[in-house]
């Protein structure tokens, strides 16, 4: 992987949990639903690496999920914003309009 | 060549370079997660997807498919790569508002919230509930008998974190060693433990299908029981809102103790039917309606062994206010027994009368228990009647609940018995010596509630005069009546005892003919053949003087004959001189 892959997935990182937050924000959502909406976007690859970040955002108190019985196997989690989540969310959204604005500002 | 693959509780078709790719995928995952300290529930996670995946693709199962399953998935190295790894000696923020660190007593709560993530403060306060009210049926009984199943549960929890001392273990190890420790314990046990461990009752053992058994036959009887009982409670509260009403004005009087006991029962409830229900999956119990379902039972179940509890207090408080001596009173002109068992102001329902007497041997005879009270509602004065059986000899005389009686002496449940007068009316035939108990008792069916009790005793008062009698009908019958043979002494003194009970002077010839009429029939009739007897010898004496006596006439008549004769003879010889 070159310099610039490494940039780019780390960029990629950096806003990911950003998105998920955003993402769950309009709905509970199932895993599979966000990655579906990620993979869209092509900002994931890897499906796995979605579960330690979803874990860490709900160990953080930003998500919850509640279980609802799967025809496939065991009940499927859907994930929910917290109270905490969403004020989490929104200084993430102020700070990506301030950045967009520095970007914007610097690269154009 | 294709063989059945059975990963997590599902069966798949899978070719075997197939099976053999997945095998070492899922044991990289599992490899690299316990070495890692990655938690176990991303590992779930993962698997889940993994198995939604192995859906959608057609059986048999061939290794390409998976290739691009675990292409899409990752590899662990890929999907753990900035994942911090946890370990359980960790002092985070969390940790130190949990508790984890400060271990109380031999460490257990602070070691189950390391393996449960449960907060140490929960942990705790659900051993002290199990431990106080495990078992009880009602706050009272808890507090009464300590049931001691909590400290168990503690001990066995003490047991398995020694065994686990410095072990990496993961949740399904530590619940697997669990399982093995508390299956014998009890069922009770084994279902808390599951709940603690998010894992209901797993296994496809015989030890795990036996729990699973009995588990849901026992909860099956206590189900029954608690709807049997709430079907009793709901009856209970027509027939008698008072008591009813108080229970509930004590729960919602800001009770401390009472509410607390609430809770912890329907906390208890809620843990044993989530066991029960879940021991009828496979797979963790997380369905909400479920929980809902638990919830609702434990409320129920929890409201109506709160409402027996307080009858339990209520009867206690009442047992000590009212259980004491009423007042007995013997009225000789009418030969009543008369009991005041209830005393005013007191409420509820009188449910039943136990009657218990002694009577001296020998005094048979009927009582007949007259009760009488008022219902709350003015101007009905209902009378009850039931007649009591005395047996014989120092015996209970009858159990009776007029609950169980006929219609007419049923309390109308309609009715409610609001400070009832009760009197309870012995008729006695007789001025015997006997010893009587009376209970007067409300009754909630399950919960027995006395309000009175009477005892006394009664002695006779004339014992010394029936003596006296008795002396003289024996010197009598010994001076007049000879041959008779001595009469039944009991039947004799109780006739003697009649006779002053109706205020009869006994003479001599009453006494005579009562000791006559006393005899037995043997007796009688030996002395019928002793007097035939004497008869027929006056007869055989008359007749032998008769006998005698024609004798004596006949000789003499032979004497006279003779002297006739020597008369004649000589005047035939003077004559003949002359």
């Amino acid at each position: 992987m070159g310099e610039a892959d490494k940039i780019t997935t780390q960029m990629k990182k950096g806003i990911l949990e950003y998105l998920i937050l955003s993402i769950i924000a309009k709905g509970e959502s199932y895993t599979n639903d966000i990655i579906k909406s990620l993979k869209k976007a092509n900002l994931i690859v890897v499906e796995g690496t979605m579960y330690p970040l979803l874990s860490r955002l709900k160990t953080d108190k930003l998500l919850e999920y509640i279980r609802v019985e799967s025809q496939q196997g065991p009940p499927r989690k859907y994930y929910r914003l917290t109270s905490k989540g969403k004020e989490s969310l929104k200084s993430m959204d102020k700070v990506r309009k301030e950045l967009v604005k520095s970007v914007s500002a610097i690269t154009k | 060549m294709s063989s059945t693959f059975k990963f997590q509780e599902q069966s798949f078709e899978i070719q075997k370079e197939a099976e053999i790719f997945l095998e070492k995928y899922l044991k990289r995952i599992e490899s690299y997660a316990k070495a890692h300290n990655v938690q176990q529930e991303i590992v779930d996670d993962i698997y889940q997807n993994l198995l939604e995946k192995l859906f959608d693709i057609p059986e048999p199962i061939k290794q390409k498919d998976l290739v691009e399953i675990v292409n899409t998935l990752g590899e662990p190295e890929d999907i753990f790569e900035n994942e911090a790894v946890e370990s359980f000696n960790t002092t985070s923020e969390e940790a130190k508002k949990t508790g984890k660190n400060k271990a109380r007593f031999l460490g257990v709560s602070t070691w189950i919230t390391q393996r449960s993530k449960i907060p140490t403060r929960i942990v705790r306060i659900l051993f002290i509930t199990v431990i106080l009210f495990f078992t009880a049926a009602s706050f009272l009984t808890a507090i009464t008998f300590f049931s001691g199943v909590g400290f168990l549960i503690y001990a066995g929890a003490f047991i398995v974190k020694l065994l686990l001392k410095g072990r990496k273990t993961t949740r399904k190890e530590t619940a697997e060693r669990v399982k093995g420790i508390f299956g014998g314990i009890g069922l009770f046990l084994y279902g808390i433990f599951s709940i603690f461990k998010g894992i209901i009752v797993g296994g496809r053992k015989l030890l795990g299908t036996l729990i699973r058994g009995a588990i849901r036959i026992g909860t099956i009887i206590a189900l029954i029981m608690i709807i049997f009982g709430l079907c009793t409670a709901l009856a209970l509260w027509r027939s008698e809102p008072e008591m009813y009403n108080q229970s509930l004005k004590l729960l919602f009087t800001g009770n401390v103790l009472i509410i607390f006991a609430l809770i912890c029962l329907i906390l208890v409830s809620a843990f044993w039917t989530i066991a029960f229900l879940s021991s009828f999956s496979k797979k963790p119990l997380t369905n909400r309606y479920v929980h809902f379902g638990a919830l609702v039972i434990a409320v129920f179940s929890g409201i109506y062994l709160i409402s027996q509890g307080i009858n339990v207090f209520i009867a206690f408080e009442a047992s000590q206010r009212e259980t004491i001596s009423k007042n007995i009173s013997f009225q000789p002109t009418t030969k009543n027994l008369i009991l005041d068992v209830v005393e005013p102001n007191s409420h509820g329902r009188i449910g039943g009368i136990d009657v218990f007497s002694s009577i001296q041997e020998g005094n048979e005879f009927n009582i007949e228990v007259k009760l009488n009270y008022l219902p709350l509602q003015m101007g009905t004065k209902e009378k009850i009647e039931a007649n009591f059986l005395t047996p014989t000899i120092e015996q209970q005389i009858d159990r009776s609940y007029l609950l169980e009686r006929k219609n007419n002496l049923l309390f109308s449940e309609k009715v409610p018995y609001n400070n009832p007068s009760i009197q309870l009316i012995i008729t006695l035939p007789k001025d015997y010596t006997f010893q009587t108990d009376v209970n007067t008792f409300c009754s909630t069916r399950n919960d027995i509630i006395f309000y009175s009790e009477a005892q006394q005793t009664f002695v006779c008062e004339k014992d010394q005069q029936i003596d006296k009698i008795f002396n003289e009908l024996e010197q009598e019958r010994l001076t007049k009546y000879p041959a008779l043979e001595q009469p039944n002494e009991r039947k004799l003194r109780n006739k003697i005892r009649d006779c002053l009970f109706d205020n009869r002077q006994l003479g001599q010839n009453e006494a005579s003919a009562v000791c006559q009429k006393e005899s037995s029939e043997l007796q009688r009739q030996e002395a019928e053949q002793t007097l035939q007897s004497e008869q027929i010898n006056q007869e055989a004496l008359e007749e032998q003087i008769n006998l005698e006596e024609e004798l004596a006439r006949e000789q003499r008549r032979a004497e006279l004959e003779e002297r006739i004769a020597e008369l004649e003879r000589q005047l035939g010889e003077e004559i003949d001189m002359n």
